[in-house]
C-alpha cells in the first residue's frame, strides 16, 4: 500500500456515493401506500384511471376498462416490490438521518374534497348547532388547532375510507375536548362535508354532501 | 481498471473542492429559522397534545410502544417527554441559526424533529422529509466557519473567509433537483400533464384543507391563469436536471462548447431559480403547507457560489456609498 493513501479521502468518496444511491433510490416513484383497490374505488382515482384509459385507447391501446386497472394494478405491485427491494440496502441510513426521499406532493388534486364539521347539542331532543366549520369565523372552536399546518394533513387524510380507525379516535378526541369544555352538553358529532369543485368550465358553487356523522354521548366519549 | 481509477480520482477531486461557505452559513440560518418554526408551532396553536398524544394521555393517536430509542433516554415516550423534546429541539433551532455547536445543534435539532414527527404519521408530509434532509446535509457541512457566533469568536469576525469542503453544497443542490424530478414524475394525473385537461392548480387551490383564505370557487380569469401554471410548474419540476447542468456549465465556463455558451447567454440557472422563487412565494401566499417553501428557499441559497455573495455585497456596499 503505498504511504500517499488517504484513507479519509476514500472513505468520504464512499460515504457521499452511498448517500446519493439512497437519496436516488428512495425517489423513485411508486405507488407506495397506494395499492388498496378499495381506494382505487374512489371517485378521484377513479376518474383518473378513466382518464388514462381514455388516452391510451386513443394511443392504441385495445384493453377494456377494468382489464386495463388490472393491469396498472399488476405493474404498482411490481414497482412498489422493486423499490423496495432497490431501497432495503438504505433503510438504517433513512430511518437514522431522516433521508427518506417520499416526493408523493399534490400528485393528483381531489375534485369532491372534504371539510370537518363538529356539532354538539344539549340534550337527545335538541337541535344540533355548529362548534366548528372549516374556515367559518363564527364556528370557530379549537380553530388555532385544527387551522395549524401540522394539522391539516391530519384532516386531509382522514377523510379518506382506510383512515376509519385513525378518524373514530380523533371524533373522540374532539367530542371529549368539546364535552369537558362546556357540562351543558350532552353529545358532539364530527362530519365531513364534500362539495364538487367548481370546473374551470363551470365555476357555480355545487351543493354540500354530508356524510355519515359520528355521533359521541357524553357517556361514551368521557369514559 | 485504469479508466475506473481515473473516474475515482476525478471523484475525489471534485470532493476536494474547497470555498468560502457563504452560501451554506445562509443554508443553515434558514433551515434554522424552519426548525424554530416547527417547535415552536404546536406550542403557540396549543397543538401538542391533538399531534402527539395518545388517547390515554389526552390525545387521539393509537398507543404504539415507546416510541423508539430517541424516547429511551426520557425513559420512553410520555406527554412531560414530549414537552422536554420540544425544549431541546428549540435550544438546537437556535443553536443552528447563530451557528453554535457546530455539527452538534443540528444533528440534535433533526433527532428531535424525526423523534416527534414520527410519533404521527398523518400529521405531516413532503415538508417533513425535506426538512430532515436538508438538516442532515448540515450535519455534513461545516456550516458554521462562516455567517455565525462561533467565527465570531474564533476569529473576531462575523463573515471570515474560511474555506470549507464544497460537496455538501453540491450535495444540496442534487436533494433539491432530486425532489422536483421525483415529484414530477409522480404528478401523472390527468389534470397535470400537458395532454390532459391541466386543471390540477385549479383544483388544489380549491381543496379547503390547504387553503390559507377560504375560496369557494374562482373568477373567470384565474381559469387560464392555472392551467398555465399547471404546465409550467410539471415542466420546471420535471425539468429541474437542467439546474444541475447549469450550475455544471458555470463551474466550468472556461471549457469551450455549444451548449454550454448557450446556457451561459440564457442564464439558465438564473432563469430556473428566479421561476422557483416565483412558485415558492406564492404556494407561502396562498397555501398553509408548513415550512415546504421555506426549506426550499433555503436551499437556494447553496446555488451561488462564495464569489458570488462576495460581488452582490460589494456591489450593494457600492449602493450605499453612492447614495446621497
Amino acid at each position: 500500500m503505498p504511504s500517499s493513501f488517504r484513507w479519509r479521502e476514500h472513505l468520504l468518496g464512499l460515504f457521499v456515493l452511498y448517500h446519493l444511491g439512497a437519496v436516488l433510490a428512495g425517489s423513485v416513484p411508486a405507488a407506495v401506500g397506494g395499492l388498496s383497490r378499495r381506494s382505487w374505488q374512489n371517485p378521484t382515482v377513479a376518474a383518473e384511471l378513466d382518464a388514462w384509459h381514455r388516452t391510451l385507447r386513443e394511443l392504441g391501446l385495445r384493453a377494456d376498462r377494468d382489464a386495463f386497472e388490472d393491469g396498472l394494478y399488476k405493474v404498482a405491485v411490481r414497482t412498489v416490490r422493486f423499490r423496495k427491494q432497490l431501497t432495503t440496502p438504505f433503510q438504517p441510513y433513512y430511518t437514522f438521518a431522516g433521508t427518506k426521499q417520499d416526493w408523493r406532493m399534490f400528485v393528483a388534486p381531489l375534485t369532491r374534497p372534504a371539510s370537518l364539521r363538529i356539532e354538539a347539542r344539549h340534550s337527545s331532543d335538541s337541535e344540533w348547532f355548529p362548534l366548528y366549520v372549516h374556515h367559518s369565523a363564527e364556528h370557530d372552536w379549537l380553530a388555532p388547532q385544527l387551522r395549524y399546518a401540522r394539522t391539516r394533513p391530519v384532516l386531509f387524510r382522514l377523510a379518506w375510507p382506510r383512515y376509519k380507525p385513525e378518524y373514530r379516535r380523533f371524533g373522540r378526541f374532539l367530542s371529549r375536548r368539546a364535552l369537558e369544555a362546556d357540562a351543558s352538553l350532552s353529545a358532539v358529532q364530527v362530519v365531513w362535508e364534500r362539495r364538487r369543485s367548481p370546473t374551470p368550465n363551470r365555476r357555480k358553487i355545487q351543493p354540500i354532501e354530508r356524510q355519515r356523522p359520528l355521533v359521541f354521548e357524553r357517556s361514551e366519549a368521557t369514559e | 481498471m485504469t479508466r475506473l481509477r481515473q473516474w475515482w480520482s476525478a471523484w475525489l477531486t471534485v470532493l476536494g473542492h474547497r470555498e468560502v461557505g457563504t452560501g451554506l452559513a445562509w443554508f443553515r440560518m434558514l433551515v434554522g429559522v424552519a426548525l424554530l418554526w416547527e417547535f415552536t408551532g404546536p406550542l403557540v396553536t396549543d397543538s401538542v397534545d391533538l399531534l402527539w398524544f395518545t388517547l390515554e394521555d389526552g390525545g387521539y393517536r393509537a398507543s404504539k410502544g415507546p416510541g423508539g430509542w430517541r424516547w429511551r433516554p426520557f425513559g420512553g415516550y410520555s406527554p412531560t417527554a414530549v414537552y422536554q423534546m420540544l425544549a431541546i429541539g428549540i435550544s438546537a433551532a437556535i443553536g443552528t441559526i447563530l451557528g453554535v455547536g457546530g455539527r452538534i445543534a443540528p444533528l440534535v435539532g433533526l433527532q428531535a424533529f424525526i423523534a416527534l414527527t414520527r410519533l404521527n404519521g398523518s400529521a405531516g408530509g413532503g415538508d417533513d422529509f425535506l426538512l430532515s434532509n436538508m438538516l442532515w446535509l448540515l450535519v455534513l457541512s461545516n456550516a458554521t466557519a462562516t455567517g455565525s457566533l462561533t467565527a465570531r469568536w474564533r476569529t473576531g469576525r462575523l463573515w471570515p473567509d474560511v474555506s470549507v469542503p464544497a460537496w455538501p453544497r453540491y450535495l444540496v443542490i442534487v436533494q433539491l433537483v432530486v425532489m422536483y424530478t421525483s415529484t414530477g414524475l409522480q404528478k401523472m394525473s390527468h389534470h397535470w400533464v400537458p395532454w390532459g385537461d391541466q386543471s390540477a392548480l385549479w383544483y388544489i387551490l380549491l381543496q379547503p384543507s390547504w387553503q390559507r383564505w377560504p375560496l369557494e370557487t374562482m373568477p373567470d380569469w384565474a381559469a387560464p391563469l392555472t392551467r398555465a401554471a399547471t404546465v409550467s410548474t410539471w415542466m420546471w419540476e420535471l425539468g429541474a436536471p437542467v439546474l444541475l447542468l447549469a450550475m455544471w456549465f458555470r463551474a466550468t465556463a472556461r471549457r469551450s462548447g455549444r451548449l454550454r455558451t448557450v446556457f451561459q447567454r440564457m442564464r439558465v440557472r438564473t432563469l430556473y431559480l428566479a421561476f422557483g422563487m416565483l412558485m415558492h412565494v406564492g404556494i407561502f401566499i396562498v397555501m398553509d403547507v408548513g415550512t415546504f417553501s421555506l426549506v426550499s428557499l433555503a436551499a437556494y441559497a447553496c446555488a451561488f457560489h462564495a464569489d458570488e455573495y462576495r460581488s452582490i455585497t460589494a456591489r450593494l456596499r457600492g449602493l450605499a456609498t453612492d447614495a446621497p
